[in-house]
């Protein structure tokens, strides 16, 4: 039902669900225009077409902010079947602006300080 | 209405035209991440985003004693969100502008997005046909 666990890694976002419904209808939930609008505001897609999809079980969009500095990053929708018989669903958001890994990229794989723009 | 609240969560006027350096490591974020997870601490720091006010002004509004809204300060406080300013007698909470990085402002923001955008996506898997 509820978020089963959550990470960051570095500039990413992975968030894990479960949801009672199975695979292929959740994928309908999150694949179909008409139906993903429902739940996920099309404004937040910076492009409505999908960057890849594999039928049933993964789809990637690329996203924008919708309020300034409007960083640009790309979520994936993982699907596997649970063992209830419902879905797990994985959310992948990366960040991917190229503001800021101009700024940021050198620095962004350890700890030390780093310098950002903020835009 | 779940939706409005999601884009709210991080005020605009943090995003300040400047470079700032900063340090951007997991402990920073981790505390981030903790500060803002209560809901009471995310009112308060909403509150203190629209402009500086003390702990009375706060508290107006709130269902909340004045011992446990010193208690939600000192944490934002200690994630470095928040920040203290002594006006003469009065102590006036505001927004720390060094506090959120862009990219923990980021992370913050989505990582409370998207509970929320599950929560829809649930009530629509339920208004659609198998």
């Amino acid at each position: 039902m509820n978020e089963e666990q959550t990470k960051e890694q570095n500039n990413d976002i992975e968030l894990e669900f479960d949801l009672d419904d199975p695979p292929q209808k959740v994928w309908r939930a999150i694949s179909i225009p008409e139906f993903r609008e429902k739940w996920l505001p099309k404004e937040m897609l910076a492009d409505p077409d999908a960057i890849t999809t594999t039928s049933g079980q993964e789809v990637r969009y690329r996203l924008c902010d919708d309020s300034p500095p409007f960083l640009e990053s790309t979520v994936t929708f993982i699907l596997t079947p649970n063992k209830t018989g419902g879905t797990r669903l994985r959310i992948v958001h990366d960040l991917t602006d190229a503001r800021f890994d101009r700024m940021a990229g050198a620095a962004a794989n350890n700890n030390g300080p780093l310098l950002m723009l903020a835009a | 209405m779940a939706d409005l609240a999601a884009k709210q969560i991080l005020p605009r006027n943090m995003l300040a035209n400047h470079i700032s350096t900063c340090l951007c490591d997991d402990m920073i974020k981790n505390d981030v991440f903790r500060a803002l997870a209560d809901p009471t601490r995310r009112a308060i720091y909403e509150k203190l985003a629209a402009g500086s006010m003390n702990a009375s002004a706060l508290r107006k509004g709130m269902e909340i004693s004045q011992p446990a809204i010193s208690q939600h300060l000192s944490v934002l406080r200690g994630a470095k969100l928040v920040r203290e300013e002594r006006q003469g007698r009065f102590v006036n909470y505001e927004v720390d502008p060094e506090g959120l990085t862009l990219i923990a402002q980021w992370l913050v923001k989505y990582r409370a997005y998207w509970p929320t955008r599950i929560t829809a996506l649930k009530v629509l898997l339920k208004d659609m046909d198998q």
